[in-house]
């Protein structure tokens, strides 16, 4: 097989820069690499194939060829592969050296599984057995179709997935959604700095949300005070504490409105804050509770004391609200 | 659109093969269905990795007890309820169908020992005779899906007419009423559907007939002497759920007399945690998760208190206005949720099972005294 090699030098402007049905290589930082070859040289060689018209289609080498492309570079020498050549044996030894020395990421998988499913056309089921636990996936079949999704996706959800800045669980939630849909979101958990499982809560509140309301998530996260919240110069911690306090607000309404209305009348109470009082859990029965925290006989008497004179003047009798609430409106 | 149930395969334990109830059934499917012995339904089970099941037909025997108490649910009020374990799985397909998390066996699975189930119910029937039991059979299946293979209710309804101290209810969603029209049963039976308005149907119980289906087979059955029953369970939130549940609450009083209507149950959407995985995997169409469901006191997704007493406020009025007299009761609900329905707390007079118990009575003995009835 290696017979079927030959040294060549190959003027830059004969590689058909259009046919990147080989590539490997997405979304990497090409600075290190260019840097690198400007020093040294390059002492792998690029492998291209000769095309029918004359030109030269790339099959192993991209990164390579576009750094030294701009470098100023005219021509490069490279191993040549004749129009005969076994190019799923070729593309398999190329996958392999790969991914002995790094670690392909997301997007660069996926784009391996379409090179052998769509130029290859090998059937889904030798994809599974042979290929994915080659890429680190087992055999699980729901890896072929969600690899299928990612080549589908919008460049910035790509760029994202291949950098490990957002969760691969987002692919089937991704996926569902238009392209500026997914811009959107993408851009909100990347501003947000959104670790994996905040990313997870977002889209499902969001994808239910934006049923609910009948608006795209597009639409939702151009919202007013959305943006406001994500633009804030605050660190990501405390706008992501805001933007699902928000979301959730949005998502759940009714609650979200009682809930707000019982802080506020908690507030106006204004007891000592070694006091508390709490409705039960999401106001599921008519049981609330009072709890007063203390360290002596002083505070406790003093929390029971303000207890009492908010008693006596009528203040916790707005409680029955809370305990039994009712909807105000017919929803 | 509702399609009875027709099995592509069917397995046999073998401990079982020989039981003329297999018989029986084998001798209502095509001799072309393949057929398969196996040891074990629970050890087939744990081995097979077909999970669909949709399709099977298992004949099989309860090694276990038949009749059991409704579990209920911790914090919420239970009417006491018994179930017959006849069968297990369904094939309507409803999306908020509780068994798609509950039963670990996923193949339609009929119980033939039909023998050890009448003599385990006459034994406890007999041994508390001053107890009044409300036996259904719809508890882990629909009772009536399989009616056309194994014409279960022919051989359990003359056992109940008989029984002084038990009734029993056929719980459906299905039309499959041909085999119950040929009895007399007097008040001793309560065939009851449970319902939904057509929109809801349509999305939330695709295989299932739609409401005047229902309705006309539960206008047959009263029409022959059963009691019937209504189940808004679970009842669905949608934008329009006003003008929906009201419709289907008028449609049922049009159809069918109030005096036969034993009783009519409300239950809101609830489901434990894993259900939300499974219905968004399995109905990603699905509108059911779109309300405000919040953990209840039992740990189970309900809508928020306010939504569904408002529901239930509107329905009790809805049905009110239709009959003073019916019998409503709401199905694991709270104490508060009850006062909220009601206006009062209903339960104070008496527990619920008792009033349910009374409203069988009620009707058996207005269904008694119709001109007519055989005695």
């Amino acid at each position: 097989m290696m017979a079927d090699l030959q040294r060549q030098t190959v003027a830059l402007n004969e590689l058909d820069w259009s046919d990147d049905r080989f590539r490997m290589s997405y979304f990497r930082d090409e600075s290190h690499l260019r840097s690198s070859i400007g020093r040294v040289g390059l002492l792998h060689l690029p492998l291209v194939q000769v095309e029918e018209n004359g030109r030269y289609r790339i099959v192993s080498g991209w990164r390579r060829l576009m750094a030294i492309r701009e470098l100023g570079w005219t021509e490069v020498k490279c191993s040549v592969l004749p129009r005969s050549a076994d190019m799923l044996e070729w593309y398999r030894r190329v996958l392999e050296e790969n991914l002995s020395v790094r670690e392909l990421n997301l997007v660069e998988k996926a784009h391996v599984l379409g090179c052998l499913r769509g130029v290859f056309r090998l059937p889904e089921d030798v994809v599974r057995t042979e290929y994915l636990p080659l890429l680190g996936f087992g055999r699980d079949p729901l890896w072929v179709a969600r690899l299928e999704k990612v080549l589908e996706m919008a460049p910035l959800a790509q760029k994202a997935l291949a950098e490990d800045r957002l969760s691969w669980e987002m692919i089937d939630f991704l996926a569902k959604l238009p392209r500026a849909d997914q811009e959107a979101f993408v851009d909100a958990v990347l501003q947000l700095g959104m670790g994996k499982n905040r990313q997870r809560e977002a889209a499902l509140l969001l994808s239910d949300l934006s049923r609910r309301i009948e608006q795209s998530v597009a639409e939702i996260l151009s919202g007013e005070e959305c943006r406001r919240i994500v633009g804030k110069q605050q660190p990501a911690g405390a706008r992501q504490s805001e933007f699902f306090a928000w979301l959730r607000r949005r998502r759940y309404p009714l609650f979200s409105r009682l809930e707000d209305a019982f802080r506020q009348w908690v507030r106006e109470l204004h007891l000592p804050p070694n006091v508390q009082i709490e409705h039960s859990p999401y106001f599921e029965s008519a049981r609330g509770q009072v709890v007063i925290r203390f360290r002596s006989a002083e505070e406790c008497e003093k929390g029971v004391r303000a207890l009492a004179e908010r008693a006596a003047s009528g203040q916790l009798r707005r409680l029955e609200e809370f305990l039994n609430p009712k909807l105000q409106e017919q929803i | 659109m509702y399609r009875r149930f027709l099995p592509e395969e069917i397995w046999i334990e073998k401990r079982v093969a020989n039981h003329p109830f297999v018989a029986e059934i084998l001798g209502r499917v095509e001799a072309a269905i393949p057929q398969r012995f196996i040891a074990d339904i629970g050890e087939e089970v744990k081995k097979s990795s077909v999970r669909s099941g949709k399709k099977v037909l298992v004949l099989a025997k309860q090694e276990g007890k038949f009749l059991k108490p409704c579990p209920g649910t911790q914090n919420y009020v239970c009417c006491g309820y018994y179930f017959i374990n006849f069968a297990t799985n369904c094939d309507v397909g409803c999306t908020y169908c509780i068994l798609q998390g509950y039963l670990n066996n996923p193949y339609m699975t009929v119980y033939v020992n039909v023998e050890d189930l009448l003599a385990e119910l006459e034994k406890v029937l007999s041994e508390n005779r001053s107890f009044f039991y409300r036996i259904g059979t719809g508890e882990l299946t629909d009772s009536l899906t399989l009616e056309h293979l194994t014409h279960y209710s022919k051989k359990l309804i003359p056992f109940f007419l008989e029984q002084p101290n038990a009734v029993l209810e056929l719980k459906t969603k299905t039309t499959q009423v041909e085999n119950l029209l040929e009895f007399h049963p007097e008040g001793r039976v309560v065939v009851s559907w449970s319902l939904n308005p057509d929109e809801l149907i349509r999305t939330e119980e695709p295989n299932a007939p739609l409401l005047a289906e229902r309705l006309e087979a539960a206008r047959r059955c009263a029409e022959t002497g059963y009691l019937i029953g209504f189940h808004f369970d679970p009842i669905i939130w949608y934008p329009e759920w006003r003008e929906g549940y009201r419709e289907t609450v008028r449609k049922i009083f049009r159809r069918i007399p109030a005096e036969q209507i034993v009783w009519i149950s409300l239950g809101a959407l609830r489901f434990p945690r894993e259900m939300d995985r499974i219905i968004r995997e399995r109905h990603s169409e699905s509108r059911l998760l779109l309300a405000e469901l919040f953990p209840g006191k039992d740990g189970k997704f309900r809508y928020f208190r306010p939504l569904r007493e408002q529901m239930f406020r509107e329905m009790v009025r809805w049905i009110r206005g239709e009959s003073e007299k019916v019998q409503i009761y709401l199905c694991m609900e709270s104490p508060e949720v009850w006062r909220a329905a009601f206006g009062e707390n209903p339960l104070q007079r008496c527990g619920l099972p008792r009033q349910l118990d009374e409203a069988a009575f009620r009707c058996m003995a207005r269904l008694e005294a119709r001109p007519g009835s055989v005695k």
